[in-house]
Formats: C-alpha cells, sequence, structure tokens
C-alpha cells in the first residue's frame, strides 16, 4: 500500500516539474599546444532529477583552429573522430557523456587513460567548494546570474549561476551551486564554457543514464592507473631512446591537476 | 596557568560557537516531501551559505556565527519560502519546516534564448566582424560597413585600406584572392546583405608555403559571405533621371559572385553618368590606386602630367563622367596542384570639366595675376587581361606564372582662354602599354626555411602628343606647335631570397640583379599642315640605364615584449645616361649602404611603441632626364639639368599605437621626421603667359616633420562613435624663382577632423564630420601665403521601419573662411523602399538640390595663391531599381 501511495505521489511530483532545459555551450580551451586547441560544442540537458552534457564530435571538427591542414578523418564506433593533423599530432575528438544524477548525488563521465583507452568514472556531485560573491550580479541571455568562485583541482574558476532557470545544474563536471550554472571559465582562461542558446521545454525525451552497463572506477582510481600508465609509457621511451640521458614525463596540458609530480628516469647509468 | 586556562576557555567556546545546526523538512502542499530543493542562509539579499536538499530533509551546520538570518527554500516547480530567525542564541539546533506552494505560473511553453552575435570577436590572428552589428540599414556597399569597423582606415583617394595602421594586401572572398591589389573592385561593388563577416586576418601569408617562416606583417581582409549564398548571386540595378539642364541621367551597376566546388568568379558591368567611379582607375582626381602604387617603379615617367579634372568634393561631384566599367575575375581549379586565375578589365570614359584656375603670384616684390579657363573633354580607354597559374609542383613547392598586358589611351581635347585675352586648342594624346610577366619560384627547404626564386620582366610605353593651336612660339608663321615624346621602360629582375625562422626570430635574406633601360625622346615643333612645313624648336634623344646589384638582409628578433628588427641593404648602382643629341655620356657608379631599423615595445596586448628609422639613397635621375625643353602645357616648358647623384634620405619615426576592439578604443599618436639630402631644385621663370621650370640638382636638404594624432572612442553615454584626428606638418624646401637666388621656403599645414557617429537605437541616426585645415606658406623673402578651410558634412538618416529608408546629407564648405560670403552648400536626399522580400529595392535620388553649378579650391605656394573653380554635376533626380538574386 505504501508502495503504490509513493508511486502516485511521485508521478504528481514528475507532473510537476517536467520542466526541461537545454543550453548549447561554447567551450574555448587554450592549451599549451595551439594545434589541439580550439572552440568546441556541448549542450546540456535537464529534465527532472538528471541532467547529460554532450557533444556532437563532427561539428567539433569545425572548430579546431588547425582544421584547414586536418587530413584523414576517421570515424570510430563509439562516435568518436581520430584525425591527422600535420607530419606529428593527430587529435581524436571522443564523444563525451556527463551524466548527473541529484537524487543519488553521482556523476559519471568518460575519460581516457594513456595512450588512449577509455574508461568511465564515477564522482560525487558535491565536488566544488564556492564562494558567492555579493553585489557582481550580472544578466546573461536575459537571466539574472549571481557570481561565484572556487579552486578546483589547480585553477580558479568563476561562475555565474541563475536561480531564476533551475535549482541546480551546470556544464561538465561543474554544479553545486543553488541554481544553474550558465557561464564559468577559469581565471588564467584555459577552459571557457560560454551559452550560446537556451531552450526550454523543447525536448520531449526523458534523461537515461548511458552507463548502465559498464565498469565504473573512482576518481582516485583513475588517477592511480593514471600515473600507473604513464610510468609503462615513460620506461618504453627510456628502451627505445637510449642516447638521451634523462627521460621525463610530465602531464601539462590537462583541465584538471590529477596531482601526479614528473617522472623522471635515468636512462645512462 | 591563569593564561592557560583562558586560552583553553576561548578555544571551547569558539568552538562552541560555530555549532548552530538548522534542520527541518521540506514538504509540498500534500505533506509530500519534495525531492530535491536547495536551503539558502541568507544575510539581507546576500546568500552566504547553502546547501542541497534531499528527500524532503535538510541540515544545515552554519560556518559562521551570524546574529540574524533568512532561510530561504527554492525548488524547480514550487514557489520559494522564506523564514527568519531574528536572534540566533549560539549554540543552538534550530528546526523549522517549510511547506512550499506549486508554481502554477511556471508554464510549459517552449522558449528559445540565443546569445546575440558579437559584433567582433578575436580568435588568434584573425578579428571577425559581425556585419549587422555594425549596419545601420544606410549602407549599400560593403565598403560603407568597412569604413565603420573599429581599427580600420578607408583612404577615399587612393582606396586604400589600414587595419590598426598597417596597408592591407587584399581583400579576399571566402578565402580567395580574385582582385589582388585592386581590391577596390570588391569592396566598392559587393552589397552589404551578400557578406556575413568581414575579417581582418593578420600574419598573412599569400603563399601558404611560407606561413610561419614569412615575417609577419601581413594584413588582409576576407569577406565572409552569407550562407546559402552560393552558386550564384548578385545584383542587376538599374536607373533612370533627368537632371536641371533637362537631360537624362542614368546609373546600372551590375554584378555577380559565382561560387562552386572548384571555380569563383565576379563580375561587374556598369554605365553612368552621374559621377559615380565603379573601377579602381581615377581619371578625375589623378589619384593613384593601390595597385600603381606597389609597382611604381615597373612604370615609365609619364611627362606630360595628365590633365585633374576633380576638386576635393565628395560624392564625385565634379566628375562629369559619361563612363562604362566592365570587370571579370575567376579563379579555376583545374586540378588539385594547379589553379587558373583570369582579371579582364575594361573602361571607357567621357569626362567633361569646366575650369578656372587663377594664381596671384607675388614674386620680387611685384604682383601680377594669371588666368586659364579651361574646357576639357578627357577621354579615357582601358583594356587589360591577367593571368596567373599557380602550380604545386610537390607538397613543398609552388610554382606561381603571372602576366598581364594592358593598354591605356587618354585623349584630351580642351580649349583654354588664357588671361582673358588668349585663346587656344589643346590636344593631348597619351598612350600607355604595359605588359609584365614573372615566375616565382618557392621550395619550402624544411618547416622553417623556404627558398624562392624570382624572374620579371616588364615593358611600359608611353607615347605622348600634345598640340596646342595656334602656335605659342611661331604664332605668326605656323598655325600650331606640336610636342611629341617617346618614353620607355623596361625592368628585368632576377631574385634569389631565402627566409626563415628560428625560434620566434624570422630572417630574410636575398640577392638580387636589375637591370633597367629607359630610352627616351622628343621633339617639339611648330607646324603649318597647310603649307607642310615645320621648325623643329627643341629635341631629345636619350637612353638611360640603371643596374643594380643588391643583397638585402633583414632579421626579426622576438623576446618578450621586445621586437626588434633589423635590415640592411648593399649595392652596387651604376647609372648611364647616353645624351644622342649633345652626343655626350654621363656615367656614375655607386656603393650604396642602406641601414634600417625598426622597435617595438608592447606595453600590454592592445598597445604599443613602434620606433623606426632608416636610410636610403637612391637616385632621382628618371624624373629629371631631359636637357632640351619639353611643353607641358599651354603655359608651361620644363627642362632639366639631368645629374646622377643620388638623395640620401633619412627618416625617423615614432608612434604610440592602442588598438583595443573589444573597449572600441582606438588612441595613436606620433611624429615622422625626414630629411633628403640631395635634390632636384627648381629653378622658375614665371611671366604673365609662361612659366619656365628648370630642374638642378644641388647637395641641399630639403627637410619635413609630421606630427600626427589620431583617437577613436564609442562612448555608450552618447551612444555615438567620436573619431579625432589631427595632422600637423612642416616642409622646408628651396628653389629659385625668377632669377631670386635660392630661396628658402616653407609650407605648414594643419589638418583637423572631427567625427560623430550615433548608434541609437530608435529610427533616427545622424553622422557629422567637420573639418578643419590651416595652410601656410612662406619665403625667406618676406612672402607669406595662407588659407583657412573649413567643411561639415551631415547625414541625418530616417528608418522608420524595416521597409523604408530616408538620408537627407548636408555638406557645408567654406573654401576661405575669411571670405565667409563665398561658401557653398549642398544637400542631397535619398528614399529607399524596400518591400519584405528583399529581393528588389526602389531608391530615390536627389542628389545637390540647391543646384550648384561651381565650387572653388585654394591653394597656397612659397609665390603665390591659387584660386581653382570646377564646374560642377548639376542637380539632378533618379529612380532606381534593383533585384538581388
Amino acid at each position: 500500500m505504501k508502495n503504490i501511495l509513493t508511486f502516485i505521489l511521485f508521478m504528481c511530483y514528475s507532473v510537476i516539474s517536467s520542466q526541461n532545459i537545454k543550453i548549447d555551450y561554447k567551450i574555448t580551451l587554450n592549451r599549451n599546444s595551439t594545434i589541439t586547441s580550439g572552440v568546441s560544442f556541448y549542450y546540456l540537458l535537464l529534465k527532472n532529477n538528471e541532467s547529460v552534457y554532450y557533444n556532437k564530435p563532427e561539428d567539433d571538427v569545425k572548430g579546431l583552429k588547425h582544421k584547414d591542414d586536418a587530413f584523414d578523418k576517421k570515424v570510430k564506433q563509439d562516435g568518436s573522430i581520430e584525425l591527422k593533423l600535420g607530419d606529428k599530432h593527430s587529435i581524436t575528438i571522443t564523444k563525451d557523456i556527463f551524466y548527473k544524477n541529484y537524487l543519488k548525488d553521482t556523476l559519471i563521465f568518460n575519460d581516457f587513460l594513456p595512450p588512449s583507452k577509455k574508461v568511465i568514472v564515477g564522482e560525487s556531485l558535491n565536488l566544488f567548494k564556492w564562494k558567492i560573491i555579493p553585489k557582481q550580479d550580472t544578466t546573461i541571455l536575459t537571466y539574472k546570474c549571481q557570481k561565484a568562485t572556487c579552486n578546483f583541482r589547480g585553477r580558479k574558476y568563476v561562475a555565474y549561476f541563475s536561480k531564476d532557470l533551475y535549482q541546480m545544474g551546470g556544464p561538465w563536471k561543474f554544479d553545486g551551486l543553488p541554481g544553474l550554472i550558465l557561464y564559468i571559465y577559469s581565471e588564467d582562461n584555459y577552459f571557457i564554457i560560454e551559452p550560446q542558446k537556451i531552450a526550454l521545454n523543447q525536448s520531449q525525451n526523458d534523461i537515461k543514464n548511458p552507463y548502465t552497463k559498464d565498469k565504473i572506477i573512482t576518481w582516485q582510481e583513475y588517477a592511480k592507473i593514471f600515473e600507473e600508465k604513464l610510468k609503462k609509457i615513460a620506461k618504453l621511451m627510456k628502451s627505445k631512446f637510449k642516447e638521451f640521458d634523462k627521460l621525463s614525463v610530465k602531464i601539462t596540458d590537462k583541465i584538471e591537476d590529477l596531482q601526479i609530480e614528473e617522472i623522471k628516469l635515468k636512462i645512462k647509468e | 596557568m591563569k593564561n592557560v586556562l583562558l586560552i583553553l576557555f576561548f578555544l571551547f567556546s569558539f568552538y562552541c560557537s560555530a555549532q548552530n545546526i538548522i534542520t527541518g523538512k521540506i514538504q509540498d502542499a500534500n505533506n509530500t516531501p519534495i525531492l530535491l530543493a536547495n536551503v539558502l542562509i541568507k544575510q539581507g539579499d546576500e546568500t552566504v551559505e547553502f546547501v542541497m536538499a534531499r528527500q524532503g530533509k535538510y541540515s544545515i551546520t552554519l560556518e559562521k556565527e551570524y546574529t540574524k538570518i533568512i532561510v530561504e527554500i527554492t525548488a524547480n516547480g514550487y514557489i520559494s519560502q522564506t523564514q527568519t530567525l531574528d536572534s540566533v542564541q549560539k549554540n543552538k539546533t534550530y528546526t523549522l519546516n517549510f511547506i512550499l506552494p506549486i508554481d502554477d505560473i511556471k508554464k510549459l511553453d517552449e522558449v528559445v534564448i540565443s546569445a546575440p552575435k558579437q559584433p567582433i570577436q578575436i580568435k588568434g590572428d584573425t578579428t571577425k566582424f559581425n556585419v549587422s552589428s555594425f549596419s545601420n540599414g544606410s549602407e549599400r556597399k560593403i565598403i560603407d560597413i568597412i569604413k565603420k569597423l573599429p581599427g580600420v582606415d578607408v583612404d577615399d583617394k587612393s582606396g586604400e585600406i589600414r587595419f590598426k595602421g598597417k596597408p592591407i594586401e587584399t581583400v579576399t572572398l571566402g578565402g580567395d584572392d580574385l582582385f589582388g591589389y585592386n581590391y577596390s573592385l570588391g569592396t566598392k561593388n559587393i552589397n552589404v546583405d551578400m557578406v556575413e563577416q568581414v575579417q581582418a586576418i593578420e600574419n598573412y601569408s599569400k603563399n601558404p608555403l611560407l606561413k610561419g617562416i614569412e615575417s609577419d606583417d601581413k594584413v588582409i581582409l576576407n569577406l565572409e559571405l552569407k550562407k546559402g549564398k552560393i552558386d550564384l548571386s548578385g545584383e542587376i540595378n538599374g536607373g533612370l533621371g533627368i537632371n536641371a539642364n533637362e537631360k537624362l541621367v542614368g546609373n546600372s551597376n551590375n554584378n555577380f559572385i559565382t561560387v562552386a566546388k572548384n571555380y569563383k568568379s565576379f563580375g561587374i558591368l556598369s554605365y553612368n553618368n552621374i559621377g559615380v567611379n565603379n573601377s579602381p582607375l581615377d581619371y578625375v582626381g589623378g589619384g593613384i590606386g593601390v595597385e600603381k602604387l606597389k609597382e611604381k617603379d615597373y612604370f615609365a615617367n609619364k611627362t606630360i602630367p595628365e590633365t585633374i579634372l576633380g576638386v576635393n568634393l565628395d560624392n564625385n561631384r565634379s566628375n562629369i563622367n559619361n563612363s562604362f566599367f566592365g570587370n571579370y575575375d575567376a579563379i579555376f581549379k583545374i586540378k588539385k596542384r594547379l589553379s587558373i586565375k583570369f582579371n579582364l578589365y575594361y573602361l571607357k570614359d567621357n569626362i567633361f570639366s569646366n575650369q578656372l584656375s587663377q594664381s596671384q603670384n607675388t614674386i620680387n616684390n611685384q604682383t601680377f595675376v594669371t588666368s586659364d579657363n579651361r574646357t576639357i573633354y578627357k577621354k579615357p580607354s582601358y583594356y587589360r587581361g591577367d593571368i596567373e597559374m599557380k602550380y604545386n609542383t610537390s607538397k613543398t613547392s609552388l610554382l606561381e606564372y603571372n602576366f598581364r598586358i594592358q593598354q591605356e589611351q587618354i585623349n584630351t581635347q580642351s580649349n583654354v582662354l588664357q588671361n582673358n585675352e588668349k585663346n587656344f586648342d589643346n590636344t593631348l594624346l597619351s598612350n600607355d602599354f604595359y605588359l609584365k610577366q614573372n615566375l616565382l619560384f618557392t621550395k619550402k627547404l624544411s618547416t622553417k626555411t623556404a627558398l624562392q626564386v624570382l624572374l620579371f620582366h616588364s615593358t611600359n610605353q608611353i607615347p605622348q602628343e600634345f598640340s596646342i593651336t595656334p602656335s605659342v612660339f611661331n604664332p605668326n608663321n605656323f598655325e600650331k606647335d606640336v610636342q611629341k615624346i617617346n618614353n620607355r621602360k623596361d625592368y628585368t629582375e632576377l631574385n634569389a631570397t631565402l627566409l626563415g625562422s628560428h625560434k620566434g626570430s624570422k630572417y630574410i635574406f636575398s640577392a638580387k640583379i636589375n637591370i633597367e633601360n629607359s630610352p627616351l625622346s622628343s621633339n617639339l615643333s611648330s607646324r603649318n599642315d597647310n603649307l607642310n612645313s615645320q621648325i623643329i624648336i627643341s629635341i631629345n634623344d636619350l637612353n638611360y640605364t640603371k643596374k643594380t646589384f643588391s643583397t638585402t638582409g633583414s632579421y626579426g628578433f622576438e623576446r618578450r615584449k621586445w621586437r626588434i628588427s633589423p635590415a640592411y641593404s648593399i649595392s652596387i648602382l651604376d647609372q648611364k645616361i647616353e645624351n644622342k643629341i649633345q652626343a655626350n655620356v654621363q656615367n656614375s657608379q655607386n656603393f650604396i649602404f642602406e641601414p634600417s631599423l625598426t622597435i617595438r615595445y608592447k606595453l600590454n596586448d592592445v598597445s604599443s611603441i613602434v620606433a623606426t628609422s632608416n636610410y636610403k639613397q637612391k637616385p632621382n635621375t628618371e624624373t629629371y632626364l631631359f636637357t632640351n625643353p619639353i611643353l607641358t602645357s599651354n603655359r608651361s616648358i620644363m627642362s632639366n639639368q639631368p645629374n646622377l647623384s643620388l638623395q640620401n634620405t633619412l627618416s625617423s619615426s615614432l608612434f604610440y599605437r592602442k588598438n583595443d576592439l573589444f573597449n572600441q578604443f582606438r588612441l595613436s599618436f606620433g611624429a615622422t621626421y625626414q630629411e633628403n639630402n640631395g635634390n632636384f631644385f627648381s629653378n622658375l621663370d614665371i611671366e604673365p603667359n609662361v612659366m619656365r621650370s628648370n630642374y638642378f640638382y644641388l647637395p641641399q636638404n630639403t627637410n619635413s616633420l609630421n606630427f600626427s594624432f589620431s583617437t577613436e572612442k564609442y562612448l555608450d553615454m552618447i551612444e555615438s562613435t567620436v573619431k579625432f584626428t589631427s595632422n600637423y606638418s612642416i616642409s622646408q624646401y628651396k628653389n629659385i624663382v625668377n632669377n631670386s637666388n635660392l630661396r628658402d621656403n616653407q609650407n605648414n599645414t594643419f589638418n583637423n577632423e572631427l567625427t560623430v557617429r550615433t548608434a541609437f537605437e530608435g529610427d533616427f541616426n545622424f553622422e557629422n564630420a567637420t573639418i578643419f585645415i590651416q595652410n601656410n606658406s612662406k619665403n625667406n623673402q618676406g612672402g607669406r601665403f595662407s588659407n583657412q578651410f573649413l567643411s561639415n558634412i551631415s547625414k541625418l538618416v530616417y528608418f522608420p521601419n524595416k521597409k523604408w529608408f530616408f538620408s537627407l546629407s548636408s555638406d557645408y564648405y567654406l573654401p576661405n573662411v575669411n571670405k565667409k560670403t563665398e561658401n557653398y552648400l549642398f544637400l542631397d536626399f535619398l528614399a529607399r523602399f524596400r518591400p519584405k522580400s528583399k529581393k528588389y529595392e526602389f531608391n530615390f535620388v536627389f542628389n545637390n538640390l540647391l543646384n550648384n553649378d561651381n565650387f572653388t579650391q585654394i591653394e597656397t605656394t612659397d609665390y603665390s595663391v591659387n584660386i581653382f573653380q570646377s564646374r560642377l554635376l548639376s542637380r539632378y533626380f533618379l529612380m532606381n531599381v534593383s533585384f538581388n538574386f
């Protein structure tokens, strides 16, 4: 009886709040390597207590700074696109999906492990210690927004969120503010996310967790395996480049700091 | 012990005070828990702490101590509720339960909000300007938009476009270079509606192999066409009307663009007699186009200058024309590696002018007035064809071949009433034939070095014939004087260049051999065709050759905020004049070293200081070759004392530039100083009927100093862009007038322009430009000549709806500020109607409403004040229909 009642109540609830929001974001990544820097486009879909944030890799090819030099395009099974840029560079534009469930407080997304293995990582939604900055409200795409800042994995971010639009949500991993994050950038301009379009109640589809069948690892596990893989690569390189004295591997171009120190190996004893 | 206790107590109490906890339930009106909600702790309007509540329960431990707080609960689909805690007691847990009513107002309608297109986007080397953001609806051709873009300057006379102070190389169409230096073809003719974006691309390399190797100071504009404007698009435009003399006037300007996978083309076919110039050539004002300026070394010197017909007025008012112009440009990508470009030009015009020039000369304390009243018919015709082939012989090499042939003929008939007493009929026939070929091979040696080899050949022939009836020299026995000139220049060059870049530095080294050969012959005679007799007055027959072997090098070095670019050129110059009449040969050989240095210091991303200095040595022989007199107009005779000496020029400049495109603020100021040592000076012999000028060389100085200031800012407060430019120049030179000693002269010009352009949201907009020019000339004999000029040009635009557009412009000129009664006011009115489909457009043009048929401009020299009056296009009404496809 209790179950039936809960079910009925749940139905009521979903009718009330089945408002959905789709936001088109423009992402600028100013990487240290300009060849893979550029603009890409992501979409955030929020409905009920879930959200997905995803890209269309075909769009992203158009936003690449050096797209004119690209040749040899391959579309892989999982929707990702591999491009060769120039003689020595190649880039894979993966199909990314960030799935969030606010009731369960979970964030699940795909990432890669070196050299290029796809993994699924799960984290809590509550990753950020935000500070709301008073008296710096602004209007973005007609919505009144408040400003907030936080430090997250090596970068300082400035976000603008609106509680008039939705009570939660944000692009990429960003979340945890009492409103929807519309615009966010890192203070070093490495990572910039700007809204292009807000569409209310356009989508009819429900959001589904795309990772129900996948093996999910934690962020700590991910960082640990990442480091192990890097060390393996360093050792492999050591066996190949015997003419060098020293070899070191360092992550310089990642959005988040994995807290992996520079791996230094001596080749010549 | 007492102290320790106190500290312990303090720590304890502090710890206790942070223990305020607020918990509670969040439910809807049916007492059902609300699954997700935000709990906000506020002080006044400010949110100080917050937490997310799940399943209708919350608990927040306050991090700080507060006396009064507001607890607000927000949830999707519900109206937020607040409760206030007035006096928060330390170390206490509060329970606050909330019931949130359903928000009925939140509708589930579909709504889409898009980010407005930013007017300016900067990505790396590319600055993108969205055309719609800079349009107020009054613009028709893309040049009207380009003029308004921040950071862009357009020179009205030459059509030259500059971006951030640098002249652009070309204007490409969707990335393809169709027009070359004659980019005004595109900017003057392409419709605003066809273009989505104007992009300024810095660090541009025309040759893709040199990208990143070439020194990065080239800029181009790219016109990005609107999507959907593919295949074939363009405009058909025709207008008919009537002028104040009840004669028909007409204007038709048709153009098209085709875009296909392997083919892109642009074409123009135009006719008008309302003074519009759609071509890059200028036969009215005598302006030199961008292309001719770049190629001036390859052209022979036109001995008799063409008659200048225009006055310094906007809107082509003095161009009483009848012109036909056609142009076709196309690029074909034949194979993956081979592309061919064609450019064809055709122009025919018949320009009428009636002008009165009056000089008040004050020489050696004598004053006399000379005047010429001319009626002129100038008929230029121009034919030209260009072919450019690009062939990528491999992935790292490119072969380019250029060929151009052009023929220009100008026939000028004029009747002159000299000093209100003598009447002459003049005919000047100038031909100009030009043939150019060049072959350029580029090989990329590595990712950072490239080699270029250039083979260039051109020939230019300018035969001229000037005849004047009755004879000036022998009026009693002969009916006319005929001046014939045959002038040619052959130019051959072989050039090898090595370009490279290394760790942020860029270098170029080149070795060059060039040979120029310029024969000139002239014959001035008095003739009587009836009696078949002639008497020769003056002949010239000479040949000038110039051979140069030179090596040049430049290096650009960039570290942090500094860029230092030293350059040098070392050459051996061999010159020879063979004068066949006097049977003498002048010879000279020079060793020339020319250093130059440019230093740039970047203050920040948007501002920098640039200092340049260079030293040049070049012969000016070519302009002053002939010894015996040549008649160049009904009153002027020119001769020279040829000299092979070099002119040494030292020029230096220092500039501050700020280009803050985001804030639409631009500021630049600086000074340029130039000193020439070794010049040809004129020895003028001025009489009421004739002016003889003899040019001779003296190792004397002339110098000029120029200060300039320019600023442009969009002022949000008045919703307007304000632009102010100011120039002050002083030039000092020498001459001899009527057997005087060598005189020192000075010319000062002070030029100011203030422009205000509104960007109001409403239906009305306004543009106003005020120009004030002060001219002072003086010589060391106490002669002073000055003039002040003022003009104010304003335009009022009324755009009540998307269909109708009206503009009224009033141009006011005061050629001499001290004579306020002699002023000119021009009124022009335009009404435009555009039906909803935008395919058609109707223009109703009322030009020169007050029917001013004359305009006067005043210039000063070191011995005279010259008044120049010219006939203008009379009032006309024209109705124009255009169809866009």
